[in-house]
């Protein structure tokens, strides 16, 4: 543990996880206005209570 | 075979099936600290996805060696979140946040959306990041061949019988990759170890994502809800409704955790396919 080797991979797993964590969030936003946009193009019916 | 309608209902807890995928990321920097690889690192915070054939997928593409124990640990505490997810979100929560109400959405999707939704998703994915085709690809399929409604005889095999098979050749596969000599070994116990805390950090992800959500939102969230965004999918949201109901036995939560946990299906392969091509 702590080892130059696994700090270097350590730094290496960093930057994956700023990439990764930014892409998920991206990702999510499109899907969130395609959710949004079909619903305006097709809209859904309002159930009765 | 996902269904997606809950998650159309209320579009804006897709970003918790995005916060609740952290633990995978913060599992792999730790890995990194024992001395893994990174693409042992990466296959082995993947478990934090807590979805078994992403898991399986990118462990044969990055560590073979570790296929084992990485798919014990990511089924395994699959079925532990009734009991990993509770005591982290006490931990985070008020008892006050805990009894937030949220409002019943009382909408139906139309077929059309349904149907378009997993087509538009594939191609976008394919669009931005190809690797992640193979993942969402086949998850998009699935939802597809559900919600087309001309193909129910193969939507029926494959929600039961398929499924049952896979997932029985599946695991007689990879235990036979098991020998004493692969298993038996403290590596084991490591990865065993950093698949729970990829677990914790999913939860603890989603909640407090959800409590810095509500520093902004005039309506505000359970944050309890945040912990759903993982993509043990109904297990989660049981829990989280279970847990709702404990303070206040009138929260019906269960709709809301359902929708985050729908959109932690889809952010656990699109956090895959983010892997596959961010290591490799």
């Amino acid at each position: 543990m702590f080892t130059q080797d696994a700090l270097n991979v350590f730094w290496q797993t960093i930057d994956v996880m700023i990439k990764g964590m930014a892409g998920i969030f991206l990702f999510m936003f499109i899907f969130f206005f395609i959710v949004k946009g079909l619903d305006k193009i097709f809209p859904r019916e309002i159930e009765k209570e | 075979m996902i269904d997606f309608s809950p998650l159309f209902k209320n579009p804006k807890l897709l970003l918790f099936g995005a916060a609740a995928q952290f633990g995978i990321f913060f599992t792999m920097a730790l890995a990194a600290l024992f001395g893994f690889t990174l693409k042992q690192s990466a296959s082995i915070g993947i478990i934090g996805a807590a979805d078994g054939p992403t898991s399986i997928y990118v462990a044969t593409r990055f560590a073979k060696e570790l296929l084992g124990p990485i798919s014990v640990a990511a089924y395994s505490y699959m079925a532990l979140v009734p009991i990993i997810q509770p005591p982290v979100i006490k931990l985070l929560t008020t008892k006050n946040e805990r009894r937030i109400r949220m409002e019943g959405v009382a909408k139906s999707v139309s077929k059309t959306t349904l149907i378009l939704f997993p087509i538009i998703v594939t191609i976008v994915a394919g669009l931005v990041a190809p690797t992640s085709v193979a993942l969402i690809g086949f998850l998009m399929f699935g939802n597809l061949i559900r919600e087309c409604g001309v193909l129910n005889k193969l939507s029926l095999a494959a929600q039961n019988e398929l499924a049952s098979i896979v997932t029985l050749l599946l695991g007689i596969s990879i235990a036979a990759t098991m020998t004493a000599d692969r298993f038996l070994q403290p590596s084991t116990l490591i990865i065993i170890g950093l698949g729970l805390v990829a677990f914790i950090f999913d939860t603890a992800g989603g909640v407090l994502f959800a409590k810095f959500l509500n520093l902004f939102m005039k309506e505000k969230i359970n944050p309890m809800i945040g912990a759903a965004g993982i993509s043990a999918f109904p297990m989660s949201a049981r829990v989280i409704h279970n847990l709702g109901q404990e303070e206040d036995q009138f929260n019906f939560l269960l709709m809301h955790a359902v929708s985050a946990n729908v959109s932690g299906q889809i952010g656990s392969v699109i956090a895959g396919g983010l892997i596959l091509a961010l290591v490799s």
